[in-house]
This record gives structure tokens, C-alpha cells and sequence, in this order.
């Protein structure tokens, strides 16, 4: 007779430590599962690096929220992920050996987070152009740069944070290309400011912002990566509301290194392969779970957390994983409705705040749909499988509507990220015919690649009350 | 005072930093992953594991470079 | 009455209903495709791999229309307009154990009588031809006629062809019930219309008899799942041959063999990646990939292909075969029901049989001969017994 875990946690980022602290309160039977090196999420990255002078306070506040979650005594597997999972509530996993097991936990909080997106343009697939994501992740890693210079471009906040840790590192930024107007970058930075969350972060931001907005041309737009073999320069424009070319604003740069950074996409594929349904909402980033008003996915039981319920943040992610554990802990029968609602009354209100600001982000980190249409057709669309916006856009003529045909007609999405660099901008590209597809890309175990030998192994059944790991 | 490793990358050794990401060593190298992509080579492009264009061999394993942190002798084949 | 006008409707759009569809026009008749799905490859013809193994067949009359559909696929590949990545790459059957090299040794006597070019293999010629394969591996035979194709771009090639002669294509239309009357089917009731018909063409697949019940007819014929993985695309050639487990057929000659499993079919295709299958399940009409499948696949090629352990899956998909009792499709009209034709029932047979199916089922309807012999299809085969 196995014991089930009263709880599973999928990512052990912000919202998931959060909620494993929380629920640890409560001496539930807890399995957190993450297939990050330690835990931290894409927020906090490699905690064993000091802070420095260009991490915002939210950063050092991680760094301790990291270590209270390792030195908990609960069920945690590191570098582990998920290969498979179903409504039942059925999880298999891979940890850090290959070793496959097996869990059935009787609730589920979802906090798989968030994804970089960025628009396409002609070259975007060369070799030396990357997102400002990993910028970000090389530089923490290593403490140092890897290249002498870079130019940054893109959208809303992400830009500027790479840009500071750039600049912290020792590199040299070369240009920056702000999509966003002035006008758009002050209504964020007022309210940001407003937020007495996100208030300290962007003080400790500002100097540096201030040095990469000495670099700035705001209303710019990379319209062309150029190069033989990897990147050797850009074109960059200002583009009008219709997609055009703003005479006389385009010109050509050199540069080696290219980080883009445009908005985040939730990591749905983890709950929709436990079918908890999904929903396209373009004021809180694009498709994300539908939830109640306990944060409870479409499926009983599974919660979600983050990203998940719309892009906005660490100061979201951190009061949603709160927020479900309260949930968690109501639906379990350890709060009645009335304890319940007042843990989640505050939060309840400070989350209509946060996302005020999350819709904000999301109105500047918009697709151009005109400019797509306006693309060279040889732009690469499906990366993995190389196809093309003229591949896509023949079968959408041909009258295949939907990212799931145009997946089966182009192979569009059928290769090694199965959809996850690419559909978003399928779904753009059928907004540009003026056809809206609100479906998620199909998602089909395993959930990650996982070599044949691996899934060959046996598959242990964990029970929840006898044995504790630390990865 | 870092340490530093010896890695093979393709049968060319190269000095790395102990603990930092094959991808960091990769691209400061100007060496660009095959990444299973029929046309040419990419190297890495979300480094989150998302996108697996910095896909390499190391022994007879399928790694990404992104989410692989640098060992003494590791043995990487970019193209395969 | 003229071809033109005489109204044949076929329930099915996907490899079978488009074969027939294609064949029929040819000849110069004008049916109508009901689809109830968007995509006609939504179905089991959207989930094989794609493999075209004579060795596979049983000796006789199988084996027999198999090698003639594949000579199909080799004449048509031309005329039709949309890459079918047909290749002749010839395919292995590997033996594991003695007692299957004994099953095998026979059966490949038997469908050597029936004119299929099969050799028995040494363990060491498989090895140099499947450098991935295990060491204690017993040997295996060998068909240069067998192939592979893309069975989506097949059954797209086929409805193109067909959409551009005229042929109606009705998709995301479903049948809702047959009208039928003195044994005879008048008129086909769907979701977007009602429509007379002369001829009602059962090209359903796995659906088969929820189709034939709207005419009264209770058929044994039931879906069968059938998971399968894909591997990462590699853009050099990993596998030279498709490979199928000897214990797929020896499955059906020794019980004790069926109890080890179903075996496993394995073939790289054209765009590189490597696609393994295959499981055998009755659940209705439920088609998802589940971890046990992906499992019980792992473990019968890592056991036989250990050279392939490191590969990694990124994906898998199931799909419903359409069973029959006796392995055979039911093909033809039913002598209770003038007018509703049968075309289904094929299993794992589809992609290979659908190229003579739609040759056959267009010459019966155009009233010409046929060399096989109609009774072995008969739909009203297993009518007496009880089913």
C-alpha cells in the first residue's frame, strides 16, 4: 500500500518555494519536483554567486528565500523533470541519474513558469543572436562576459535587466534599440515606482538603466540579422502601427552579439498534458490556465501558480504560490472556508494591484501583426525544423487554420522544442489573416527528451511516508 | 583565483573555468552547436533548455550545452 | 446510368477512402468524401509509421495483394503531384530466440511459395547491417521489396488529386445515421446535410461498425491502439533498413511467444527522425499516449537495439487500428444491404493495402473482375457467429 503525497509543487521557483514553505507549516507530506540545478527558478539563478551591485533587492530577497527552501525537510528532487502526467494526477519523472519514478499525489501546485518570446525577423536564426534571457543566465553563470560588446534590443523590462548585468560584468553595450517609445518606458517606470513591491528594484536598477538609455534609440526595431555563417551586423527601423518603414530611420550596424528580449510566454505544457484547460488573454501575455478564484485549474485538485495564470513577475509568482498553498490546505480540509479566506483577503487585493502592472507589460511586448505579414518570406519560423513563413503562410491559404494543422502540414512544431520556440508566433502569423486560434499546440509525453534507455528503466512508486530525499 | 579545466571540444582542447556552463565556454570559443538543424549550425539561442539548438555530444550522451556545467576532460562533439 | 451521376458517397477521408476516392476518379466517377474530422489524416492514417514489410504478411492471399499495392505506389509515385517518400530500402525481421528462428524458418518457406523475395540472415549479416543490434541477437531474414512512404503526404496527395478533378471533400462533417430502405441505402444523414446515395462506401477505419450499425449490420470489428515514439531527427542515416521483432509474427503462431509482448517495428524516415512503435490494446475509442506503452516499446528495443539506448524520445502519438477477427479487411457490398460497400477492417495493414484496395473497390464498382477472391472479405463472414 503506497502513501500518496498530500501535495506535488512543479518548479521550485519563486511561486513554488513559496508555496513549500507555506505548506511545510502545516506538516503535509510534500514532493517538490525541479529541473533546475538548485532552486530559484529562472529568477534567482545560481545562488552560489554572490549578489552584486546591479542585482535588485528582489534578487537578494530570492537568494534567502533559496536557502530557507533547501534547509526544509521535505521531498525535493533537483535537475528532475517530468516525463509524463495525467488528469489522475499520475506523475512520472526523471531525476538527476535517469532514475524513473513515480508519484500520485492527491493535490498538484503548477508553477512551471515562464519562457522568452520574440518576434521573427529575417536572420533571427543566426548563430550570435540570443535572447536576453540567456544573457542573462551566461552572465551569472560565469561571473564574467563572453564576448567584448553586444547590442540589446527588444521590448519592456527584460532589455534593461540584461543590459545592467551586461554593463555590471564589464561589457561594453555598443547600441540599444528600444521598441518601446519614451512615453511607454515612463508609464512603467511610474508604475513600477507606485508598487511598493517593485520600487526598491527599480531604484537599485536605475543607474545602470540610466547608461543603457544614454545608448538608446527609443521606437527602434531590429528588422535584419546579417551574416555568413553568424552574426555580423543588423538593420535596424522605426516600423509604423501598419508595418512600414519610417523613411529615412533604417540603417545598418555591425555587431557580433545580439540579445533580444521581447516578453515571457507561460510553460503551459506540464498542465496541459493533465488537461487542465487553457485560455488566450492578450492582456496577461497571451494563453494561460483558466482558474477560479482559488487559483484551481480546470482539473480538481491541480492548482497553478505564476506565469501560468498570466505573465507579471517574481512579486506575482511569490503571492500566487502563497495563495495556492492557502487552497491546497482548504481543499485537503486543514483550513475551513473561513480561515481561508482570511489568509488569501489580503492577497486578494494586492494581486488586483500587480496585475494592473502585468497588463501594462503585456501592451508593450505586443507582436507587430503588420510587420509579420510584411516579413521576407524566407524568414525562419519553425527553428528546429527550419520551415518558413512562406511555408506557413501557403498552408494557411491552402486552408489550414489552426497551429495543430499547420503543425501536421509544415512540421512546423514537430521537432526537438515540439512547438514551444515557435507556435506563439504561428498563432501571430494566423492573427495576420485575421483568423484567432485560442488552442494550445498538442502536447504529448514525455514532457522532455528522454533517451530510449530511460524509459526502458523500472519505474519505482515513491511512498510519501517513508522515504525523504535531498538532491 | 578560479580553477580551471581542460575540455576537448571536437578533438581541440580548451581552457575552461570550473563551474561555469559548456554553452559560456562555447560561445566565448565562437563554437556554435549543431543542434540537429539540417541547414547549419545555430549554437545557443533561449539558454533555458527551451530551444535545443546548443545540443551537443558529451561521450555518447545528448547534452544541451545550457544546462550542462563543465567537468575535467569532458569530451564534446559539436556535430554529429 | 452514367458514372457521373451515379452518387456514391464515402465515410472516410483517410488513406482507404482516399485511395478509393482517387481510383474511382480515374475511372471516371464522381464520389463524395465525408470527413468528419478537419484533417484527413486525423485518424489512423495519421498515426503509422509509414511501413510497408511484406515479411510482415502471411503467406497467401496477403502477402499476394501486398507486393501488388506496393507495385501501385511504385506506378502512381509520378502522376501523383506531392512527394510520397516512397523508398524501396528493403527491411530486416529480427530473430531473437530459437524458437522463433524455427517459426521463421517456415514461414518464410511458405511465403516464398507465394513469389516474395525473402532470405534468411546469419547473426553476423545482421550485425554488419544493424551495427546497433545486441550480441546474442539469433540472426534474421531479409526482403529487398519491402518500403517505406509518408503516409500524410500520401493521403494529402490523394485528396489533392481528387480535389482537383471535382470531387466533393466535405470536412468537420459528420454522419449521423444512414437512411435505408427495402435492403436497399437511399440517403446519408450528416451533421452539415442530408445527401441521396446510390452507393455508401464504409471507409470509416476504427469507426467502422458505428457505420455499418446505421444500416442494421452488427460487425466485429473494433478499434485497437497502437502507441508509437519519435526519436530526435538525425541528419545522417542511423538505420539503412526498417526492422520489425520477429516476435510480431511468431506472436501468432506460438501463445507463449504472445505473452512476451507484441515486438516492435522501427524505421528512420526522410526527415531524419527514427519512429518506434508498436503496442496492441482494446480501449475503445481512446487514443493517448500513456507512460506504460512508451515503457513496454523502451524495453523491447533497448533489449534487441542497445546501440540505440542513448537516443532520446521526444514525442509520441497513438492511434486506433481497425481489427478484425481474422486479420483480413472487409471488403465488398453485404448481401443484406445493396448499396453500403465495405472498406474496412485493414489493422496494421493500411498504408500497404490501401493503394490495391482503392484499385480493387473501384473495379468491383466499375463492374470489371477482380483477381482476388471476394469471399475472404466478405463483410458478412462472421455473421452466424454469435458475435
Amino acid at each position: 500500500m503506497i502513501n500518496n503525497f498530500d501535495v506535488a509543487i512543479i518548479g521550485a521557483g519563486v511561486a513554488g518555494m513559496k508555496a513549500a514553505l507555506i505548506l511545510n507549516e502545516y506538516e503535509l507530506d510534500i514532493c517538490v519536483i525541479d529541473d533546475g540545478n538548485s532552486a530559484g527558478g529562472q529568477f534567482v539563478r545560481y545562488p552560489n554567486a554572490k549578489p552584486t551591485k546591479a542585482s535588485p533587492p528582489s534578487y537578494k530577497k530570492g537568494l534567502e528565500q533559496v536557502e530557507k527552501f533547501e534547509n526544509l525537510n521535505i521531498t525535493y528532487f533537483n535537475k528532475s523533470e517530468l516525463i509524463f502526467i495525467n488528469k489522475d494526477k499520475e506523475i512520472v519523472f526523471k531525476d538527476k541519474d535517469k532514475n524513473l519514478y513515480e508519484i500520485n499525489p492527491k493535490t498538484i501546485i503548477i508553477a512551471t513558469g515562464a519562457r522568452e518570446i520574440v518576434q521573427p525577423f529575417k536572420g533571427w536564426d543566426l548563430p550570435g543572436v540570443i535572447t536576453t534571457g540567456a544573457m542573462q543566465i551566461l552572465l551569472k553563470s560565469s561571473g564574467r562576459t563572453f564576448a567584448k560588446e553586444a547590442v540589446i534590443a527588444g521590448s519592456g523590462i527584460l532589455p534593461y535587466a540584461a543590459g545592467a548585468t551586461w554593463l555590471d560584468k564589464g561589457g561594453e553595450i555598443t547600441s540599444f534599440y528600444d521598441t518601446n517609445s519614451f512615453a511607454d518606458k515612463f508609464s512603467m517606470l511610474t508604475s513600477a515606482l507606485s508598487s511598493s513591491e517593485k520600487r526598491p528594484d527599480f531604484f537599485s536598477l536605475l543607474p545602470k538603466m540610466m547608461k543603457l538609455q544614454t545608448k538608446a534609440k527609443n521606437s527602434y526595431r531590429v528588422i535584419e540579422a546579417k551574416g555568413r555563417n553568424k552574426l555580423e551586423s543588423i538593420i535596424v527601423a522605426q516600423i509604423n502601427n501598419q508595418g512600414e518603414i519610417i523613411e529615412k530611420t533604417k540603417f545598418e550596424q555591425k555587431t557580433s552579439l545580439l540579445a533580444i528580449g521581447e516578453g515571457l510566454i507561460a510553460n503551459l505544457d506540464v498542465a496541459s498534458l493533465a488537461s487542465c484547460e487553457a485560455t488566450y488573454d492578450k492582456t496577461l501575455g497571451g494563453m494561460i490556465l483558466k482558474t477560479n478564484e482559488k487559483l484551481e485549474t480546470t482539473v480538481s485538485g491541480i492548482f497553478a501558480a505564476g506565469a501560468l495564470t498570466g505573465v507579471g513577475g517574481a512579486d506575482k509568482a511569490e503571492l500566487e504560490g502563497e495563495y495556492c498553498a492557502y487552497s491546497v490546505l482548504e481543499k485537503l480540509g486543514k483550513l475551513d472556508i473561513e480561515e481561508y479566506r482570511l489568509h488569501t483577503y489580503t492577497l486578494n487585493n494586492k494581486r488586483v494591484k500587480i496585475l494592473e502592472f502585468s497588463n501594462l507589460l503585456s501592451s508593450m511586448q505586443q507582436f507587430n501583426i503588420p510587420l509579420l505579414s510584411k516579413l521576407d518570406k524566407n524568414t525562419t519560423i519553425c527553428r528546429c525544423e527550419d520551415i518558413k513563413l512562406e511555408d506557413i503562410q501557403n498552408s494557411i491559404e491552402s486552408g489550414f487554420t489552426s497551429i495543430n494543422s499547420i503543425k501536421k502540414r509544415t512540421r512546423a512544431g514537430m521537432g526537438n522544442c515540439q512547438g514551444k520556440t515557435c507556435s506563439e508566433i504561428v498563432r501571430n502569423i494566423l492573427l495576420s489573416y485575421k483568423i484567432e486560434d485560442n488552442n494550445s499546440i498538442s502536447v504529448r509525453p514525455p514532457l522532455r527528451p528522454t533517451s530510449i534507455k530511460c524509459l526502458s528503466s523500472e519505474i519505482t512508486k515513491i511512498d510519501s511516508k517513508k522515504i525523504i530525499w535531498k538532491s | 583565483m578560479k580553477i580551471k579545466y581542460i575540455i576537448e571540444i571536437d578533438n581541440k582542447k580548451f581552457t575552461v573555468n570550473k563551474g561555469e556552463l559548456l554553452l559560456f565556454s562555447l560561445l566565448e570559443n565562437n563554437i556554435f552547436a549543431q543542434g540537429e538543424i539540417k541547414s547549419r549550425k545555430r549554437g545557443g539561442y533561449c539558454g533555458m533548455g527551451v530551444c535545443q539548438e546548443c545540443l551537443v555530444k558529451i561521450g555518447n550522451s545528448e547534452k544541451l550545452a545550457c544546462q550542462t556545467i563543465v567537468e575535467k576532460d569532458m569530451e564534446v562533439t559539436t556535430n554529429d | 446510368m452514367s458514372k457521373i451521376n451515379k452518387k456514391i458517397i464515402i465515410i472516410g477521408g483517410g488513406l482507404i477512402g482516399s485511395s478509393i476516392a482517387w481510383h474511382l476518379c480515374k475511372l471516371g466517377y464522381k464520389p463524395k468524401i465525408i470527413e468528419k474530422e478537419y484533417l484527413l489524416d486525423a485518424g489512423a492514417s495519421g498515426a503509422c509509421e509509414g511501413l510497408m514489410l511484406l515479411q510482415s504478411k502471411k503467406p497467401g492471399l496477403h502477402l499476394n495483394m501486398a507486393m501488388k499495392s506496393i507495385e501501385i505506389y511504385k506506378e502512381i509515385e509520378k502522376e501523383l503531384e506531392i512527394d510520397i517518400e516512397f523508398k524501396r530500402t528493403g527491411g530486416i525481421v529480427l530473430i531473437h530466440s530459437k524458437r522463433e528462428m524455427e517459426i521463421l524458418k517456415d514461414y518464410v518457406v511458405k511465403q516464398k511459395k507465394s513469389g516474395a523475395d525473402i532470405e534468411m540472415l546469419t547473426s553476423q549479416e545482421v550485425k554488419s547491417m544493424v551495427p546497433q543490434v545486441a550480441d546474442d541477437i539469433q540472426g534474421g531474414s531479409f526482403s529487398k521489396s519491402d518500403a517505406i512512404i509518408n503516409p500524410l503526404t500520401l493521403t494529402h496527395a490523394w485528396q489533392e488529386g481528387c480535389v482537383k478533378n471535382g470531387i466533393e471533400l466535405l470536412q468537420n462533417t459528420e454522419v449521423l445515421d444512414i437512411l435505408h430502405e427495402n435492403g436497399k441505402v437511399k440517403k446519408v444523414i450528416t451533421s452539415k446535410g442530408d445527401f441521396e446515395a446510390d452507393l455508401v462506401i464504409n471507409a470509416a477505419g476504427p469507426y467502422g461498425a458505428i457505420i455499418a450499425k446505421m444500416v442494421g449490420l452488427d460487425t466485429p470489428l473494433k478499434p485497437r491502439k497502437g502507441e508509437i515514439m519519435v526519436t530526435r531527427a538525425k541528419k545522417n542515416p542511423v538505420l539503412k533498413y526498417p526492422l520489425l521483432s520477429a516476435t510480431y509474427i511468431a506472436a501468432k503462431y506460438d501463445p507463449e511467444i504472445a505473452k512476451s509482448g507484441t515486438g516492435f517495428a522501427i524505421d528512420q524516415v526522410h526527415n531524419g527522425n527514427i519512429l518506434i512503435g508498436s503496442t496492441r490494446e482494446f480501449v475503445d475509442f481512446n487514443a493517448e499516449s500513456t507512460i506504460k506503452g512508451m515503457s513496454t516499446i523502451a524495453k523491447s528495443i533497448n533489449k534487441t537495439l542497445p546501440g540505440l539506448g542513448d537516443f532520446e524520445v521526444i514525442r509520441s502519438f497513438a492511434g486506433l487500428r481497425p481489427y478484425t477477427p481474422d486479420g483480413l479487411p472487409f471488403l465488398g457490398e453485404h448481401p443484406n444491404v445493396s448499396g453500403f460497400f465495405f472498406a474496412c477492417g485493414h489493422e496494421g495493414d493500411g498504408v500497404t493495402l490501401a493503394a490495391i484496395t482503392g484499385q480493387m473497390v473501384a473495379d468491383i464498382i466499375d463492374g470489371k473482375d477482380v483477381e482476388y477472391d471476394m469471399k475472404n472479405f466478405n463483410p458478412a463472414r462472421f455473421d452466424n457467429e454469435g458475435n
